[in-house]
């Protein structure tokens, strides 16, 4: 408890660091809230200086940082610069396709790394181990965005098995519909995650599997595979989850993406517009929303390891 | 690199070399099968990007009215895009920037990285802990959401595309430069060098940083595979190089719509970058092994 109060407390300042950085960027962008008037005949300076001093513009950086962070924190994150609605309105109506499909594929990798990774490292220097140590280089080395272009040519467009985009049929709202929909883009999403993670889990499983302890476990008659899957996974996994925890970010770029080649209404698809369109509040909100994503990740990963592992709850240094 | 590499083979073809360092790491490295044929792929595309003016057919920018998203032909042997542009010709020219932005991105990744590491790791204490704090802040940033706002701002010269990755990269580096520096700090040469006279800075650069290089080739060199990729994906966004410009990533950003009529323009260019990060990933394999026999191989 006390080690998770730490980490949360440890949490907060990098937020707030982000904050600053983000301020930062949308101050140093180019184009500026008054741009729009710049140009305009009709706009004298003089009332470019009137609206500058009613937006606060001419206040002090600190000044203007510390009112942005407040009324950042009272949920005003500002209007965005293409509808004008508000930005906390306009991202969270996206959040929950993203969340969506980043669970998806999240579970989707899990549930491939696990087996590829130990029947990768059970059968080590096998054909098997081979094929999959190629196929996860091919996997790890290909762009995102072509894999995503072949899946969706081949499997939706030329041989109809999925929907080629969007997240639902036009009328339709079942959520079988919605899953038929769901499965391309969260599996292109999550074939880099499985290549990483498998190839972790392996070389990690090959390191327990020669641990003492491992002798211990089959000398008091466990069987091989019980010994494997009870006793060496447990320790193996412990190293995964840190790794899990920092592809999160990685797994937001992917989601940008994938939502953009299979219009996906998601943030991601969200935040491409958003750069296109120069809307500068909505790439901020989805930069701070995607630093507590982050920040989030790591802490979960950090408490996730720490229940897995006493050795880094009690203070001593993981071995 | 290359051509120290091409010296340690003239060495080695003589024979009483087992004693010597670089040749049992070219041993190592070649030991690595795989590392090799990619070597060579690499050392052919880069080749053909460097003589690319001279060897391809077409300009880059020629325009051929007559085959216009044409499947493979004679005068055409990869076909043509959208606005009837030699493919094989763009691919070739594309390399150009491609491998080039890779390269100097990280090499850029890789200069900071020693310089802020090994002055890290070389004053220690409180210097030090402000250092790497400051690099840890930084990768809990979600890079690649910033760099994605700062190339859609700012973008359409390959300057800025090396920039901007070289700039999200070092800190890896710092990390590891700093590790090696911490350890190497405290041995005896270090101490023979002080006790003789040399400077901070010297101990710095003629002995510390050296003795640290090890590990930071092997990362830079993984790093230009993660670097291509990167600079692929800002192109294709359309926040990379401008689109006018022969790059692996720009040449599949038109190609999605001609899927139907023309799949190659698409299958093509992804085909190289695969290829060419795969090879790049190989190579740093093997260099793992030949330079730093002792580090953790992780994924063999």
């Amino acid at each position: 408890m006390r080690y998770a109060a730490g980490r949360i407390a440890q949490a907060a300042p990098a937020l707030i660091l982000i904050s600053v950085g983000a301020f930062a960027i949308m101050h140093l962008a180019p184009g500026g809230p008054t741009t729009a008037y710049t140009h305009n005949p009709l706009v004298s300076g003089q009332q470019i200086a009137v609206i500058r001093r009613s937006l606060g513009l001419d206040d002090p950086w600190p000044v203007q940082y510390l009112k942005w962070l407040s009324s950042l924190l009272q949920g005003n994150w500002g209007y965005s610069l293409v509808d004008g609605r508000p930005v906390l309105t306009v991202v969270l109506e996206r959040a929950p396709a993203t969340l969506l499909l980043m669970t998806a594929s999240f579970a989707i990798a899990l549930t491939g790394a696990l087996p590829l990774g130990v029947v990768a490292a059970v059968r080590k220097r096998s054909t098997l181990d081979h094929a999959l140590t190629f196929a996860s280089f091919f996997a790890w080395a290909m762009p995102v965005f072509w894999f995503g272009l072949m899946a969706q040519s081949v499997l939706a467009v030329h041989l109809h098995l999925f929907p080629v985009a969007g997240i639902h049929s036009t009328g339709a709202d079942d959520p079988l519909d919605l899953v038929h929909h769901l499965l391309l883009p969260a599996l292109v999403l999550s074939l880099g995650s499985i290549a990483s993670w498998s190839r972790f889990l392996r070389s990690s499983l090959l390191e327990v599997l020669s641990q003492p302890y491992m002798a211990t476990a089959r000398a008091k008659g466990n069987s091989e595979r019980r010994a494997t899957m009870r006793h060496a996974l447990r320790n193996a996994i412990v190293p995964l989850v840190p790794l899990i925890g920092l592809d999160i970010p990685h797994l937001f770029a992917g989601a940008v993406v994938t939502e953009t080649i299979f219009a996906w209404p998601g943030m991601g698809r969200l935040f491409f517009d958003s750069l296109v369109a120069r809307d500068y509040p909505v790439e901020m909100g989805l930069l701070m929303m995607t630093a507590a994503l982050v920040i989030a990740g790591n802490l979960t990963a950090d408490l996730a390891n720490a229940a897995l592992d006493p050795r880094i709850r009690l203070g001593a240094r993981p071995g | 690199m290359i051509s120290s590499a091409v010296e340690e083979v003239a060495r080695c073809r003589g024979q009483a070399c087992r004693h010597d360092a670089a040749c049992r790491g070219w041993d190592r490295f070649r030991a690595h099968r795989p590392a090799i044929v990619a070597a060579a792929v690499m050392a052919t595309l880069a080749a053909l990007a460097a003589l690319a003016p001279w060897i391809t057919p077409y300009q880059p920018g020629a325009i051929d009215l007559h085959h216009v998203a044409a499947p493979p032909n004679p005068a055409h042997p990869l076909g043509t895009d959208e606005l009837g542009r030699d493919v094989l010709t763009r691919i070739v020219w594309g390399g150009r920037i491609s491998l080039a932005a890779g390269v100097s991105a990280m090499l850029i990744a890789a200069t900071v990285g020693i310089a802020y590491g090994a002055v890290s790791g070389f004053y220690g204490g409180l210097v030090d802990s402000l250092m790497m704090q400051a690099v840890d802040f930084l990768l809990s940033f979600p890079a690649i959401v910033v760099l994605l706002i700062l190339a859609s701002a700012y973008h359409g010269s390959v300057l800025n595309v090396i920039l901007y990755i070289g700039l999200f990269g070092w800190m890896g580096m710092a990390r590891l430069v700093r590790a090696q520096v911490l350890s190497l700090r405290e041995r005896d040469f270090v101490v023979a060098a002080r006790s003789l006279g040399a400077s901070n800075l010297r101990i710095l650069v003629r002995h510390l940083v050296p003795n640290a290089l090890a590990p930071v080739i092997v990362a830079t060199t993984l790093g230009v595979a993660g670097a291509m990729l990167i600079e692929a994906m800002l192109d294709f966004l359309g926040f990379g190089v401008s689109p006018d410009t022969p790059t692996w990533g720009n040449l599949m950003t038109n190609a999605e719509s001609y899927f139907t009529t023309a799949p190659l323009l698409a299958i093509t260019p992804g085909l190289v970058i695969t290829t060419a990060v795969v090879c790049v990933h190989f190579i740093g394999d093997a260099l793992r092994d030949a330079l730093d026999p002792y580090a953790n191989r992780s994924g063999r």
